[in-house]
């Protein structure tokens, strides 16, 4: 994939995690793909354009969400940074790697957000039933995620060779 | 005097404060994100419209053809007759009791010179941390922040966000809102707020006050967002700790909020 087919999956990304999610009840708690493709960018993509294209879907998500604008950039832009030196001193390609990564970012993901909803709610409280569906959704993710990962991956590969024939 | 690490370290810690601090003013919107917002919201809605439009035919397709079609628009025809059977209930007994009370004076508000807006849900917020739908109208129809949102089993939320093409309804049952409400049957007064497991919270309601399990929650019309009389939900708990002089009731919403997929907006309430 080049740059602007990678800024389109963005967007189709963040269109079927606000609309697809929401009008197919059985992907309600889905996989968060959002996470999945932080995780991609830090793994496959040079520093440099996982930056970009990770903080270009912080931006949709924000535009989306009803919380503080910048969050989403923020969480991203802290977990490429924090996981990148990792992934390139420990080279984590293998499927546990990925799922550890996955399950990290999500859990880093939504720490972030309820230290914010928490100071500035103190009231909030994390009921039973928001927890579940949390859960499942980590479950969901840390399962499927490394099959998404990894077929991102073979598309770029798939692509590069087509241009190396070309 | 201080190692390239240190220096590191400090520009990271640094780094964290001022995202801190710019996370901090945005939420308590001191900073211009809402330009920011319109560009990303402008990109994404023609999509979430092209893809809620998609699989709003690939349903309809599926149940009206290859089901029963003539079962399916009589059941849908029924549902909405219901639904307006059911909003007609409640707005009578609210008459009612109305009536019993203020004798005197007949010359109730006319809710009808009310105008409304149909809007079809786009999506949602991506975040199970906010509980805000986009819909597909926003100020090139008439749409303005602060309007009220309902669909005929009850009230769906607030505008607080408006785009040219789309605009953010918070639901009901976030933790950020809050609906000025009474009990229908004993007029006990309180605010209804979100909670995060999708279900309402009756707050402020003083102990004294009676409240019953299946009693429903009406808006007051004192916020002067929502108009008086629109159904909320039905009581299905009620909290009376030992001490303090207020009850917390568990409203359940009438409208599914997860699954609504066209609401009204009231453009020109006679609150």
């Amino acid at each position: 994939m080049n740059l602007f087919q990678r800024i389109v999956l963005i967007l189709l990304l963040v269109v079927f995690q606000t609309t697809g999610y929401y009008f197919i009840p059985e992907l309600k708690n889905f996989v968060n793909l959002s996470c999945s493709f932080v995780v991609y960018a830090v793994l496959f993509l040079s520093f440099g354009e996982g930056l970009f294209l990770v903080l270009l879907l912080g931006f949709l998500m924000d535009s989306i969400t009803s919380g503080p604008f910048g969050l989403y950039i923020s969480v991203y832009f802290w977990i490429v940074v924090g996981f990148r030196p990792f992934v390139t001193m420990l080279n984590l390609r293998n499927i546990h790697a990925l799922q550890f990564l996955t399950g990290t970012a999500i859990i880093l993901e939504n720490a972030v957000f309820f230290v914010v909803t928490s100071l500035l709610k103190p009231e909030t409280v994390l009921s039973p039933h928001f927890m579940k569906g949390m859960i499942f959704q980590f479950l969901w993710t840390v399962a499927l995620s490394p099959f998404l990962i990894r077929f991102l991956n073979a598309m770029d590969l798939n692509h590069k060779t087509k241009v190396q024939l070309k | 005097m201080f190692t390239r690490k240190m220096m590191v370290i400090a520009a990271v810690f640094a780094f964290i404060v001022i995202n801190a601090i710019a996370i901090f003013l945005s939420a308590r919107h001191l900073s211009p994100s809402s330009g920011f917002r319109q560009i990303g919201i402008w990109v994404v809605s023609p999509f979430q419209t092209i893809l809620a439009n998609a699989i709003h035919s690939v349903e309809s397709i599926w149940t009206r053809y290859f089901f029963l079609v003539a079962t399916e628009k009589e059941n849908e025809i029924l549902r909405k007759k219901l639904a307006e059977c059911v909003n007609e209930d409640s707005r009578c007994k609210e008459i009612e009791l109305s009536n019993a009370r203020f004798r005197k004076f007949l010359d109730f508000k006319n809710t009808s010179s009310v105008s409304y807006l149909a809007a079809e849900v786009i999506g949602k917020d991506p975040s199970p941390w906010y509980k805000t739908v986009v819909i597909d109208k926003g100020s090139s129809k008439g749409v303005a922040k602060g309007l009220s949102v309902i669909v005929p089993e009850g009230i769906v939320g607030q505008v607080i966000d408006v785009y040219e093409n789309s605009a953010k309804v918070l639901l009901i049952s976030d933790s950020n809102s809050a609906v000025d409400a009474i009990v229908q049957q004993t007029r006990a007064h309180g605010i209804v707020k979100g909670n995060s497991d999708g279900k309402c919270i009756l707050k402020y309601v003083s102990r004294k006050e009676a409240v019953n399990i299946g009693d429903t929650v009406i808006s007051s019309g004192l916020d002067s967002v929502f108009l008086k009389g629109l159904q909320i939900g039905s009581v299905t708990e009620i909290i009376r700790d030992n001490s303090g002089i207020f009850q917390e009731i568990v409203v359940s919403p009438f409208v599914d909020l997860e699954k609504i997929e066209e609401v009204l907006l009231v453009l020109s309430p006679s609150l």
